[in-house]
């Protein structure tokens, strides 16, 4: 063990004590319980940060790797180890500046919660779970803390356990996390009995020799482990329901980090990902970055809008790693980590301060989170409104700040992938460039709502007070990283791609993708990606102006006119997912379950074992019977009432007359004499 | 020490029982817990310097053969080797546990501990055997001392519990008998016509029977029996509803001790005595024995979903993963072919007795201590349920704040139950369906939807019970008290030091493992 080894371990170990130590002394410290969690979280950034400078500054790169054996059984050896390489160190400075954030946004967040200790305890093992993800140098690792991370989830989700929903939600993201997982279980299991290994970089190595068909279905079924963490279609329902955790965590967890940790798994195994597996992968990545974005037009609730706009742009991502574009799916993953915990660090402001002056007012019933409670709310917390607005300006993919370059990156690989493959494709962009529009609309809907105009509850709206210092800092912080420059001096994506390209780099891929060809053909399609996307975002927004702020048009008319072709509906009721879920599989499954404990124990054990016993019993009962009233009563006793009832009848012949006894002797004399002659 | 440690062993808790008499006699019976807790607790000690001196590329050792009945070839003969060796440590851990779980016992305490002993002693003598003989018996002895625990001191049931798994066990006792005394004889003409009990002899002589019988070769005829036995006790679908009920019914420590010890009795014997005697057999109903592991997994999952009992939710859940060695065992078809695979299920099989018997003791430790206090253990209360009026409308909600160790122990015992990495649990389910994986791809495949399900019922139970609106009418229920800490804690500890560092377990059964691989690669 060197120092490289130790300090790469701290970046395990340093969260997990300090989930240890709050989870058994938390009772004690409480109030103080960020005394002991912050500097641990800031310990692990600085330690990030001095290796991505490492990283930077190294011209070949960055490269540790190391391995333990876990257990092995002879053949079978398990080992678990690290690699890092630039983007994992990328994914580590993320993980660790934003945990760090959050664990200083929540300072003044979460005080005076009674569970104040076990809420920075959970934060801990998330941020442990969440870094082994990252350091992983095998699948089965991988998969090991992909379960961790969705248990420091569903606890998260479950923070407020007193109440109902949370419980709830927190069983449902679970669960679906698990049928993602059952299918990353199998596909590493198929690879494994393979290719003889869970290592990722050997299975890369050696995937060009497995049968091309076996690897794209092994290299689907991991995927499925994305789909669910990264709340992709089908497996996107759980996400929104997340919200009810506390709103630091869902920029943390289920915004900037944890959903990623599919983006940044299906990056790592992109290299073995045949095209046909990778064709699948885009789909499903257009359908929920489109799909997603259209449900979040309709929401009220200021973080139901954040969940499904976040849902969109992980959409994005996978999109992109389908059409080959990983450099740009790792890149959005990057600047949307910024800008969409900055979103929900504001919403959380917004949120904080509703809920104060709810409770000012003594008003237990409004509901804080709903955007038509708010407004007008910019003169009241300044700084709130100027760093969400950057980050909506952000997301929305407007020139100046970062969503604009990995955006059209992404936008420009789909439309390179028409440009090869026709037919079909023509959906990606499209998609893609529907989800720009919308995304840029319902962000900007979110913003008018909640600080333009006028308050729509003056009560309420007296009461609002900015938040204070501790939940400013990190909204200014991450507002700055979400403009363009952090990333490239040079803001036209045609130019250059700033240091993200030179620290991310090519990946050689194996599975039959010429890389190459692809980098050439996403270049060439920039321009048109930039100027188309730059119309569709001022559509967007101009649309969100007319509607939103100017007020000029009645969105309840618009509604109604869309609602002819059931549009509205649709999006409304969030395209009735989870009610056909409700109603094909969840209802019938317990259904389904009711009917099989009934028939396993009120049938099959009630009825058919026990009929082995009634049985017995009965024939128990004849056989006793036929022993007892007919063999011993019958026979038995009979015999002896017959020779009882003989012996009756012959002493009539014990006369005691002698003449008799003679005459008997004789008879008998005289038979035995006959008897004698006729043997003779 | 090492002629002896083996015999102490089983019969220090025979000697406990006998010791009790004249204590309850002198001192009053209520103070017969205090023997049953020293000898539990010395075969506990014993246990601990077995495993420290236990070499486990030896295979088997301590080592004691004496000639029992002459005439009949029967042998006092025990051992201990890699596939017994974990049990005999679960056996004494959670014997010992479980006379603390039973320290309130206050009906025929005398009774209760010195019948306890005699089926602890029964438990051993089945782990250590290496005579069939003796191993019959061992396993019928336990029976009778499980029947009067459950029968006396168990739920309103008791009766028809325990007369229920009193019968389904004899029923599968006698096929086993008929095998052992279809080897005895059959062997006989490959042995100097001189039967034998002996059952590392017979892994030799099994093999060369080759009579006919009704059709059937006689080798076939032997291993249905044994399975047939060996399945009830497992308990393997179709055998398994004696389960639940026996389990419900029973007070808390014996169903610790049924459901921690005894059902891995049966995937004990498959693997000690059906494997290794008539691996041919084995190969063939390996397919036969994937489709009922993964029947077991899923129908035990489906049926806990069902269940409204914690109680009874747990058992299920018992036979679900009994379910996963079931799996892992049927990898053997893949000797040949994938010797990581057959490695992996075997291994995996075997942890999994071990890791099922601590997380399943967990989570019958932890039902029974909210039932002490409560005096139910509905998740939800059923339709029909009489007493409504007492317990009031609402059942459990919200225990957690009002519990806060106990909710954090539960949460333990409930995650492993599932399957989280970390926990022990994990490790075994994933290597068991790595190697039915390696033989069998589409029934294991089948079977990992276990994996979903066996989430479902812990966690729909753990928010049902634990979370929400707390009832004012459990205002009264306290934290888990010191005593039952002590009963916990030992397993929590395994649960976590298998669940992270698996290698001690591993290693201590793989060259077990190997020994009877090598019989199947053998065979194949």
């Amino acid at each position: 063990m060197n120092f490289n080894d130790i300090r790469i371990l701290s970046y395990l170990f340093l969260p997990l004590l300090s989930f240890l130590v709050l989870i058994f002394f938390g009772c004690k410290i409480k109030d103080k319980s960020h005394l002991f969690a912050l500097p641990i979280i800031g310990l692990t950034l600085l330690n990030s940060l001095s290796l991505l400078f490492k990283s930077l500054f190294n011209n070949h790169g960055l490269h540790l790797e190391n391995s333990f054996e876990w257990f092995n059984t002879g053949s079978l050896i398990v080992s678990l180890g690290y690699m890092i390489d630039n983007v994992s160190v990328l994914m580590l400075c993320v993980v660790s500046l934003i945990s760090f954030l959050v664990h200083l946004y929540s300072l003044e967040y979460m005080k005076g919660d009674s569970g104040y200790s076990r809420y920075y305890a959970y934060l801990g093992i998330f941020t442990f779970s969440m870094n082994g993800i990252v350091l992983s140098d095998s699948l089965i690792m991988m998969y090991i803390f992909w379960e961790l991370v969705g248990l420091s989830s569903f606890l998260l989700i479950g923070f407020w356990f007193e109440k109902n929903n949370p419980p709830l939600a927190a069983n449902k993201a679970f669960l679906t996390n698990r049928v993602g997982d059952i299918g990353m279980f199998i596909g590493i299991m198929i690879l494994f009995f393979n290719l003889e290994t869970f290592n990722i970089n050997s299975i890369i190595d050696s995937a060009s020799s497995m049968n091309h068909q076996l690897l794209t279905f092994s290299g689907l079924l991991v995927f499925m482990g994305a789909v669910g963490k990264s709340a992709q279609f089908p497996l996107h329902i759980w996400l929104p329901d997340a919200m009810e955790g506390p709103t630091p965590v869902s920029a943390l967890i289920h915004a900037a980090t944890m959903v990623a940790a599919g983006v940044y798994m299906t990056f790592r195994i992109f290299p073995f990902l045949t095209p046909e597996c990778l064709s699948v992968i885009a789909i499903i990545g257009g359908v929920t970055a489109l799909g997603a974005a259209i449900i979040a037009i309709t929401r009220n609730d200021i973080k139901a809008v954040l969940a499904y706009s976040t849902i969109s742009q992980l959409g994005y991502m996978i999109m992109a790693l389908g059409v080959g574009a990983h450099m740009y799916a790792f890149f959005h993953l990057v600047t949307h980590a910024m800008f969409k915990a900055c979103l929900f660090l504001c919403s959380g402001s917004v949120i904080h301060a509703m809920h104060h002056s709810l409770h000012h007012i003594d008003d237990h019933h409004t509901n804080p989170q709903d955007m038509n409670n708010m407004g007008g709310l910019k003169e009241k917390m300044p700084i709130t409104h100027a760093t969400m607005l950057v980050s909506a300006l952000a997301i929305s993919g407007v020139p100046f700040f970062s969503g604009f370059l990995s955006k059209d990156g992404i936008l420009a690989a789909t439309l390179s992938y028409n440009h090869m493959y026709h037919g079909w494709t023509i959906m990606l962009p499209i998609a893609g460039f529907g989800a720009a529009m919308i995304t840029a609309f319902y962000m900007f809907r979110l913003i008018f709502k909640t600080f333009y105009g006028k308050p729509n509850i003056n009560k309420i709206h007296d009461h609002i007070y900015e938040s204070p210092l501790p939940m400013t800092i990190p909204l200014i912080l991450l507002s700055s990283l979400s403009l363009a420059f952090v990333f490239t001096l040079n803001v036209n994506p045609l130019v250059a791609n700033g240091w993200f390209e030179h620290l991310v780099g090519d990946v050689k891929h194996v599975a039959g993708l010429d890389m190459h060809l692809i980098r050439h053909q996403i270049h060439e399609q920039h321009n048109l990606a930039m100027y188309l996307s730059l119309i569709v975002v001022s559509i967007g927004i101009a649309m969100s102006v007319i509607f939103y702020y100017l007020r000029k048009v009645d969105v309840d008319k618009v509604a109604n006119m869309l609602n002819i072709f059931g549009l509205y509906s649709l999006s409304k009721n969030k395209f009735y997912i989870d009610e056909l879920y409700n109603l094909f599989l969840y209802r019938p499954f317990m259904k389904f379950s009711k009917l099989a404990s009934i028939i396993d124990w009120d049938y099959y054990d009630q009825k058919f074992i026990d009929s082995w016993g009634w049985i017995t019993i009965g024939i128990s009962r004849i056989s006793g019977n036929a022993d007892y009233n007919i063999l011993d009563q019958k026979i038995v006793d009979g015999t002896s009432h017959l020779i009882n009832f003989t012996s009756k009848k012959l002493k009539k012949i014990q006369s005691g007359i002698i003449q008799n006894y003679l005459l008997g002797g004789f008879m008998c004399l005289v038979i035995i004499f006959l008897l004698i002659q006729q043997f003779n | 020490m090492e002629n002896y440690i083996l015999t102490l062993l089983i019969f220090i808790p025979v000697l406990g029982a006998i010791l009790m008499l004249p204590i309850s006699k002198l001192y009053g019976s209520s103070n017969s817990k205090y023997v049953a807790l020293g000898a539990t607790g010395i075969q506990l000690i014993l246990s601990i310097w077995l495993y420290y001196n236990f070499v486990p590329e030896n295979g088997l050792q301590f080592v004691v053969e004496k000639s029992w009945i002459d005439h009949f070839n029967i042998f006092y003969y025990i051992g201990v080797d890699g596939l017994s060796i974990p049990m005999v440590i679960l056996t004494a851990l959670l014997s010992f546990l479980c006379i603390i779980v039973s320290w309130k016992i206050d009906k025929r305490p005398l009774g209760y501990f010195s019948l306890f002993l005699l089926l602890d002693a029964g438990m051993m003598g089945v782990f250590l055997s290496l005579d069939f003989f003796l191993f019959y018996i061992f396993w019928e002895v336990m029976l009778l001392p499980m029947y009067f625990l459950i029968g006396m001191w168990g739920g309103p049931q008791r009766h028809y519990a325990a007369i229920k798994f009193f019968l389904y066990t004899l029923f599968g006792s006698v096929f086993m008998l008929l095998s052992i005394l279809a080897l005895y004889y059959y062997t006989a003409p490959f042995n100097d016509n001189v039967g034998t009990f002996n059952l590392i002899r017979l892994i030799e002589l099994a093999p060369q029977i080759d009579s006919i019988l009704w059709g059937y070769n006689i080798r076939t005829l032997i291993w249905i029996g044994l399975f047939i036995g060996f399945a009830i006790k497992v308990p393997i679908f179709p055998f398994h509803t004696w389960l639940p009920l026996a389990h419900v019914e029973a007070p808390t420590a014996i169903s610790v001790i049924l459901a921690g010890v005894l059902l891995k009795m049966g995937t004990y014997g498959l693997l000690r005595i059906s494997y290794p005697l008539l691996p041919f057999e084995a190969i063939n109903f390996a397919y036969t024995l994937a489709i009922l592991g993964v029947i077991n997994i899923l129908w035990g999952a489906v049926n806990a979903i069902a269940q409204i009992d914690m109680k009874k939710m747990v058992a299920y859940s018992s036979v679900s993963h009994m379910g996963y060695v079931i799996l892992g065992m049927a990898s053997v078809v893949s000797a040949n072919t994938s010797e990581a695979g057959i490695q992996a299920g075997l291994n995996g099989a075997v942890m999994q007795m071990f890791n099922h018997g601590t997380i399943t003791a967990m989570l019958f430790i932890l039902v029974g201590v909210l039932y002490d206090q409560a005096h139910h253990r509905w998740i939800v209360f059923p339709d029909n349920y009489k007493d409504q009026e007492v317990a009031g409308k609402l059942g459990f909600g919200g225990l957690a704040s009002k519990m806060p160790v106990f909710n954090a122990l539960i949460i333990i015992a409930f995650f492993a139950g599932l399957g989280l990495p970390a926990l022990s649990g994990f490790i075994s389910e994933a290597l068991c369906f790595i190697g039915g994986f390696s033989a069998f791809k589409i029934i294991t495949i089948i079977g990992t939807l276990g994996i979903l399900l066996n989430a479902v019922y812990f966690l729909r139970a753990y928010q049902r019970v634990f979370t929400g609106t707390f009832n004012k009418k459990y205002d009264y229920l306290k934290d888990i008290s010191t005593r039952e800490l002590i009963t916990v804690l030992p397993i929590t500890f395994f649960v976590f030091l298998f669940g992270v560092y698996p290698s001690p377990l591993i290693n201590m059964i793989k060259h077990s493992v190997q020994d009877i691989i090598s019989i199947f690669q053998a065979a194949m």
